[in-house]
């Protein structure tokens, strides 16, 4: 979901640096709460564990293959404002150092990949897997219902961004500028492969992920849970 | 550090060939994509120290005038223009140094190609209506399909000119982002961020980031090393994917759990080393004629495109 330089009109991704300096700002502000220094590692090793997630193939129907974003796999363990700034650092290297998406898209893109995703999937995990024991299926079907939902609305997102380049930068003399497909063709087109494809790819890892998590280490479960309870002591007492 | 000559000369790039069809398992693509990985991580240190001219110039002033050039073109609508400036990054390309075949590969590979092939549909009059360059089909009937109506399938002249457009402005902007980092060091990249406000302890996240991921793919690439070398038969007819997912679940899981501990052994070290939350960048960049030079000139130059786009 890469959206390269050339692909957005000056208006959308202007507007979404507009959006997203202060959403940034005040996830910044979210994780200094906890302990600070701590943080500083944890979303170092979170990023470079997300920018790695991508590179692991996982074999689909059919003899092909597909990969994860994990979006929901890491707010689901370090929470949704950690994922947030964890996928955008990612977005940022690959933009500057892999040449993978443009540099003036990093915006929109930290915005369908890392704030639309891990906060649509972790907020369908937390509605299935309320109040369920870490060790309830509960956890696994809440993750990969989340995973499955977080990454197709973020796809009909991107679809949306896309298809309104022919609007806001209508042709000039008959050719147009940006993305050139209206929003009845690129949403469609996002929607049906990760529907069909990439929905189930990112399920079956995130899903799976959770279950082994269970069976091997399931503190690795409990971090946001436990930041989230003290978290609400601390507002009491203070 | 220069690269030797027999380790940047590696066998032929296997990553630069996207496979089609199921050839490849799901272990082999991905040792595939990590070599390739490392291979262009390699590749961009050895630009980085030759003596070129990009490389002379301080890296605060390279990152913000090539980030204001690509923020130009994604203003401008005239084609000429736009390729004009493609020109002129082949040059800078050949002034510091940089292989012209290497660096045009590296460029067109994946991403202006793949979005030639977004861009191939539009040159119809389908989805670009205007005057008919060949006309393929006629019909004596309008055609209804979805949501199209049409007489006739033809390549209409603004179709064409549409997507070379498109396919001009990604393809120069990504070849100035990757000149942008075959000649500076990463690490210098990082450093520079600061000028455009980016805060300090992001950029040092940003720095673990990058340095974490390669260790991080070093340990990726042995488990699928070791499940390879421990494979008699691949299976390909697709049985048995269950546990194959199963194993990649795990492997991702166990490099989770890898890195979380990691992060808190890290962080032991680092609070140990004396760190307590603030960063202190001892920056050693001085600004010199060439990059008072370079700075005119590029304002002048993105001057002088915004009016040719604008007013002539």
């Amino acid at each position: 979901m890469h959206i390269p330089d050339g692909y957005l009109g000056p208006i959308t991704w202007g507007a979404l640096w507009l959006v997203m300096i202060p959403v940034w700002i005040i996830a910044a502000r979210k994780l200094k709460k906890d302990l600070k220094t701590k943080n500083v590692p944890l979303l170092a090793m979170g990023a470079a564990f997300s920018f790695v997630i991508m590179m692991f193939n996982i074999p689909v129907l059919g003899g092909s293959t597909g990969h994860a974003v994990g979006g929901t796999l890491i707010a689901i363990v370090l929470g949704p404002w950690a994922a947030l700034i964890a996928i955008s650092i990612v977005l940022i290297i690959q933009a500057f150092f892999f040449g993978d998406g443009g540099i003036t898209a990093i915006a929109a893109e930290s915005f369908v990949l890392g704030l639309i995703l891990p906060f649509v999937g972790y907020y369908v995990y937390r509605l299935i897997s309320t109040n369920a024991d870490i060790s309830s299926s509960r956890q696994w079907i809440g993750a990969g219902i989340g995973s499955y939902i977080g990454i197709n609305t973020a796809a009909v997102v991107a679809g949306i961004l896309l298809g309104l380049q022919p609007i806001l930068h209508p042709a000039v003399e008959g050719k147009f500028q940006y993305f050139m497909y209206p929003i009845s063709i690129s949403v469609p087109a996002m929607a049906i492969e990760h529907l069909v494809l990439f929905g189930f790819v990112e399920a079956i890892v995130t899903l799976s992920v959770v279950r082994y998590l269970q069976q091997t280490d399931p503190s690795l479960l409990r971090i946001q849970t436990k930041a989230v309870s003290i978290e609400k002591a601390g507002g009491v007492s203070a | 550090m220069k690269i030797p000559d027999w380790l940047s000369e590696s066998a032929p790039c296997t990553c630069c060939t996207i496979s089609v069809g199921g050839k490849k398992n799901f272990v082999e693509k991905t040792l595939v994509e990590i070599a390739c990985m490392m291979e262009r991580s390699i590749f961009s240190e050895k630009y980085v120290s030759a003596k070129g001219f990009l490389q002379s110039i301080d890296p605060r002033v390279k990152l913000i005038t090539i980030l204001l050039l690509i923020i130009t073109i994604s203003f401008i609508h005239k084609t000429e223009i736009i390729l004009g400036i493609y020109a002129l990054t082949l040059v800078f390309a050949y002034l510091s140094k940089v292989e012209l075949f290497f660096f045009i590969k590296r460029v067109w590979l994946f991403i202006p190609i793949f979005s030639g092939m977004v861009a191939f549909p539009a040159i119809f009059n389908i989805f670009t209506p205007g005057e008919p360059l060949i006309t393929l089909l006629q019909f004596n009937r309008t055609i209804h399909f979805w949501i199209f109506e049409f007489t006739e399938i033809s390549i209409t002249r603004a179709g064409v000119l549409g997507a070379l457009l498109f396919i001009s402005r990604v393809a120069t902007s990504v070849s100035l982002i990757v000149l942008l980092t075959l000649t500076t060091r990463w690490t210098d990249v990082m450093k520079s961020l600061r000028t455009l406000g980016v805060p300090q302890i992001f950029i040092l996240v940003l720095s673990m980031t990058y340095q974490y991921i390669f260790l991080l793919i070093r340990v990726v690439q042995e488990m699928h090393l070791a499940k390879k070398s421990r494979t008699i038969r691949t299976n390909r007819t697709g049985e048995g994917i269950e546990k194959e997912q199963n194993w990649v679940a795990s492997r991702i899981g166990t490099v989770l759990m890898k890195s979380y501990k990691m992060s808190d052994e890290i962080h032991s070290a680092m609070v140990s080393r004396g760190f307590h939350g603030e960063i202190k960048s001892h920056g050693t960049f001085k600004i010199r004629n060439i990059d008072r030079v370079w700075t005119i000139f590029s304002l002048a130059f993105i001057t002088g495109v915004i009016w040719l786009n604008y007013l002539v």
